[in-house]
């Protein structure tokens, strides 16, 4: 493999690109470049201000491949997402116009404050990678991403993602307040006017197509994908839980795994990878029952106890 | 591995728990039903857990299996049939009142056995469960509860106590010490500790006194109601003098054989209380009887119309052919079969007639009441102013021989009332063998002599032969004696009526060793003097009370050291046996024993930790150097298990190079912890 497409390459030079801009976020960026590198789209959620546009923005600059926002608000309508077709009278014909999902990272910003109806004009995209448009389909540019913002707080004016739409999510990762050091550095940054517009690509999209096309020969063990099923079956069997993962959250898990690895510059995934991104993966798949939700039990509770109580060592198929 | 070495040992509990039952049985009897039990159980489970999918239906199939090996190693034991399914029912149902009605050993019928293996299998089922789903401890209850049980039925006492207890000590502790306790902590080895020395305690402690018995708190059986008392019959009787009644044949020497034998007078008629149950196997031998015995056999021939009341001696050890019902401490039989051809065998005592003079009475009688006034001075005139003895009761008996006649023909007096008694006594002289006999125990009874009644048959011996060598006992033969009991020999019958000794002068014949037993009047001798004069009688041996104490300390402290080094030495054994194996197993084994290691030291490790994360947890606990080391051996293990290229010996070999360093590293911690860790049970995987 050429050293420009190893995986942990790419990754190297794009999180050193996007940790110029965004401070103090480490884990965030790792977890959001291994689903760039599994091909996954990521829904980024917390608090306003904390920099989750500004950390999709910078990603999508550092890749050297076309990219689009679309800032989503309730009269949004599918064809401003997917594009729509057009009579042309010169021609007399209807020609298709693609929307801004046609590009290599998508950034969704503020996801859900579109109606159901547009978010799930998304539901074809992200599954597909593809828009169907007067019964003809038009194929995205791989490598395609979907980078979706929301804000978790505000309810007023939102309409919060169906459980499909959010299964399409590879992961749902949090920004978090940045710690007083880093914070620090983002004032400093804000004076030199450090903004994601001046972020330079890092990747071009044949390199970044080459690692993905990596991470997918990372060797996965038949026990690590036991172990992966045993996590997924802990998580449906679990007492506070209404609704467990679904095997394509098991498939989604392995694959951030795989990239996990390839980005630790390992050729086979290990049970350590898995419980990496366990979190992100499984986190937002789950529905909590009402009694746990009342007693103010989370989803991260539910992965932390299942990833305590499976032996990683012990599996038996 | 761990896994069935515990459902064995579940197993074997229930089987040690089933066999507590010998004495109620004999050991015989259990070991090929429970053997079965537990060869189901064993296989059943061991199909299970090699086909994992039929885990669910472990209950029932070791349940059905062994119902079925049961059924046809007691019931059936071959092609069975409709019977046999009825039997089966009833035995599971009522088998284990059936145990408690009977005398011990019972007899080893399928009815009666069937039980005892079905709680055993029910043991094993629930154990086998229970050791599953809530590990060994509970496993145990339900082989505890068979013991508790058996230990209801009869508690084992002196070394058998010891032996079983260290049997079920020791099945025990092969479950306790191959499973998996929740927690590696101080509670779970004390709990481990408790059960066992709470088993032991169990089964040990009854031995200390008089345990209950639910055999004792049974009721007897109802009498048929077709029975009559004998004495009652016999008026009947010798209205129809050459009726034959039974036949025997038998070597031994017997001048009567007894029917009934009452200990009650209530003025007006002799009973007593129902004491009977169900003949078992073999009656044990009376423990006050110290006299050299010997055992005696004779077939008897009951004809027809025969009474209920079995001829019998009245030192019964055993009866085949039939299933009578037994008084245990007179040894009288009573049977619903109005026909039938038995065998009896019985304790004839070896002692020579000369020595019966010189033996103390036995202190036991009982009292009479409202007694006419008269009787008593006619006691004192049989026998003067002699206390209680052997020797007064022999003056008495000459007394009555002397004094009285036996009444003949067809004008025979009636009645064995006080008012009949004293006109026998002081008018008519002339009597019934009942009238003797009852006036005999009266008298003896006001002079302090111990003595009770009994009825049934001369034996007129080869006088009465018939043409098959059979002795032919006839209803003139009836008659009623009185006993008397004498201490170290039991009840020795008399024969006021002289009836016994006529018939003996009549045919000539040596004298039986229980009647040979007149020695002159003249001899008689005082009561000071008898005592005096008692020669050293075989007593029972004396209760080892002392030594049971030393013997229980030693025995709880046997199993204590046991306990103790059971649980380094189960540890060792784990160590090797995680090294052993292929490369892959052995880096595994490896991991498994840092897991425990650090558990057992009370680190927080869990069960789902990669070596990586149990480095970053315990960093601040463990040297450095040893956090280095464990994440040295994630490494080891994520290329020998998921890297899909084979490990090989270099990687066993650096796997528990760092176990070695784990086991170095924790010995920075606090001696307290160390110690906990050392008595922490062994972990199963």
């Amino acid at each position: 493999m050429d050293a420009a497409t190893n995986p942990a390459v790419v990754y190297n030079r794009i999180a050193a690109n996007v940790q110029r801009v965004i401070h103090g976020k480490p884990d965030v960026v790792r977890l959001v470049l291994t689903a760039l590198l599994a091909e996954g789209h990521v829904l980024i959620e917390d608090k306003p201000g904390l920099g989750k546009t500004t950390l999709a923005h910078c990603i999508a600059r550092s890749v050297h491949g076309s990219w689009s926002r679309i800032q989503f608000t309730p009269d949004l309508l599918p064809s401003d997402i997917t594009g729509t077709s057009m009579y042309h009278q010169g021609e007399g014909e209807f020609r298709f116009h693609p929307g801004p999902v046609f590009a290599n990272i998508v950034l969704a910003d503020e996801i859900n404050r579109a109606t159901p109806k547009t978010q799930s004009a998304l539901l074809e995209v992200m599954a597909e990678r593809q828009v169907t448009n007067d019964r003809q389909r038009y194929p995205l540019e791989r490598p395609f991403m979907v980078v979706g913002t929301q804000n978790p707080i505000e309810l007023s004016g939102t309409y919060r993602l169906p459980e499909a739409q959010l299964d399409r999510f590879l992961m749902r990762v949090s920004m978090g307040y940045p710690q007083p050091h880093a914070e620090v550095q983002v004032l400093l940054a804000d004076s030199e006017q450090m903004t994601p517009d001046r972020l330079q690509s890092v990747v071009d999209l044949r390199d970044l197509a080459m690692a993905i096309e990596g991470v997918r020969r990372v060797h996965a063990d038949s026990d690590v994908c036991a172990y992966i099923v045993q996590l997924a079956t802990a998580t449906r069997e679990h007492a506070d839980v209404l609704h467990g993962v679904s095997p394509r959250g098991s498939v989604a898990l392995l694959r951030a795994a795989r990239a996990w690895a390839s980005i630790e510059n390992r050729d086979f995934v290990v049970v350590d990878d898995v419980k990496q991104v366990a979190h992100a993966v499984f986190e937002h798949r789950l529905i909590l029952t009402p009694e746990a939700e009342l007693a103010r039990r989370t989803a991260s509770d539910v992965v932390r106890s299942v990833l305590g109580k499976i032996n990683p060592v012990g599996i038996r198929r | 591995m761990r896994t069935r070495v515990g459902a064995w040992g579940v197993v074997a509990a229930a089987v040690v728990a089933g066999l507590l039952f010998a004495p109620v049985f004999s050991l015989g009897a259990l070991i090929l039903p429970l053997a079965g039990v537990a060869v189901v159980a064993v296989l059943a489970d061991e199909l299970v857990t090699r086909k994992p999918s039929v885990a669910t239906w472990r209950p029932a199939l070791v349940l059905v299996a062994g119902l079925v090996v049961v059924f046809e190693v007691v019931v059936a034991r071959g092609v069975p049939g409709l019977g046999d399914f009825a039997v089966f029912g009833d035995g599971v149902l009522n088998g284990w009142r059936a145990a408690l009605e009977s005398t011990w050993p019972a007899r080893p019928e399928p009815r009666l056995v069937l039980f005892v293996p079905v709680l055993v299998l029910l043991a094993c089922v629930l154990g086998l469960e229970l050791l599953r789903r809530n590990g060994p401890l509970l496993a145990l209850l339900p082989s505890a509860g068979v013991l508790v049980l058996a230990q209801a039925f009869v508690a084992m006492k002196g070394a058998d106590a010891v032996a079983w207890a260290l049997a079920y000590g020791a099945v025990a502790g092969l479950v306790l010490g191959s499973a998996v306790l929740s927690r590696t902590t101080l509670r779970a080895t004390a709990a481990a500790a408790t059960a066992v020395a709470l088993v032991a305690a169990g089964v040990l402690l009854p031995a200390l006194g008089t345990p209950m018995s639910l055999h004792d708190e049974q009721k007897p059986p109802e009498l048929p109601a077709a029975l009559v008392n004998p004495l009652d019959e016999m008026g009947g009787r010798l209205a129809d003098p050459e009726q034959a009644v039974f036949r025997v044949r038998s070597q031994a020497e017997v001048d009567r054989w007894t029917l009934a034998v009452f200990d009650r007078f209530d003025g007006v008629t002799w009973y007593r209380d129902n004491g009977f149950r169900a003949l078992g196997a073999e009656l044990p031998a009376d423990p006050a009887v110290t006299v050299p015995t010997r055992l005696a056999h004779a077939t008897i021939i009951r004809d027809a119309a025969a009474p209920l009341w079995l001829p019998t001696q009245s030192r019964t050890a055993a009866v085949t052919g039939l299933a009578p019902a037994v008084d245990p401490e007179t040894g009288v039989l009573i049977t619903a079969a109005t026909t039938g051809t038995y065998e009896l065998r019985w304790r004839a005592p070896q002692t020579r007639p000369e020595d019966y003079a010189s033996y103390s009475l036995d202190a036991q009688s009982a009292g009479l009441s409202d007694v006419p006034e008269g009787l008593d001075a006619l006691a004192k005139d049989a026998v003067g102013d002699a206390g209680p003895s052997f020797a007064s009761a022999l003056v008495m008996e000459k007394w009555f021989q002397d004094n009285y006649k036996v009444a003949e023909g067809d004008d025979l007096p009636t009645g064995r009332a006080y008012p009949q008694l004293l006109h026998f006594l002081t008018a008519a002289k002339r009597g019934t063998t009942e009238q003797f006999a009852s006036a005999y125990v009266v008298l003896a009874r006001l002079r302090g002599i111990p003595a009770r009644l009994a009825v049934g048959f001369r034996d007129r011996g080869a006088e009465a032969l018939d043409g098959d060598g059979h002795r032919v006992v006839r209803n003139k033969d009836a008659f009623a004696w009185p006993e008397i009991a004498v201490a170290g020999v039991g009840w020795v019958p008399l024969d006021p009526s002289g009836t016994v000794a006529a018939v003996k002068q009549d045919a000539a014949k040596p004298k039986p060793p229980e009647q040979q037993k007149i020695p002159d009047a003249s001899d008689t001798i005082k009561q000071d003097q008898v005592q005096s004069t008692t020669p050293a009688l075989p007593t029972p041996p004396a209760p080892e009370s002392t030594d049971w104490w030393l013997i229980t300390a030693i025995v709880l402290a046997a199993l204590l050291l046991l306990a103790g080094l059971a649980v380094p030495l189960t540890k060792v054994l784990r160590r090797r046996t995680r090294r052993r194996g292929d490369p892959r197993k052995a880096v595994v084994g490896a991991a498994q024993e840092v897991h425990d290691v650090l558990r057992e030291h009370g680190l927080p490790v869990t069960t789902g930790m990669t070596m990586r994360e149990i480095a970053r947890e315990t960093a601040d606990v463990l040297d450095p150097r040893v956090g280095h080391e464990l994440s040295e051996l994630g490494g080891v293990v994520d290329h020998a298990l998921w890297s899909g290229r084979p490990p090989d010996s270099r990687h066993v070999e650096r796997a528990w190079q760092v176990v070695g360093s784990v086991r170095k590293g924790v010995r920075v911690l606090p001696r307290k912890v160390r110690l906990r860790a050392a008595v922490a049970p062994a972990r199963r995987r």
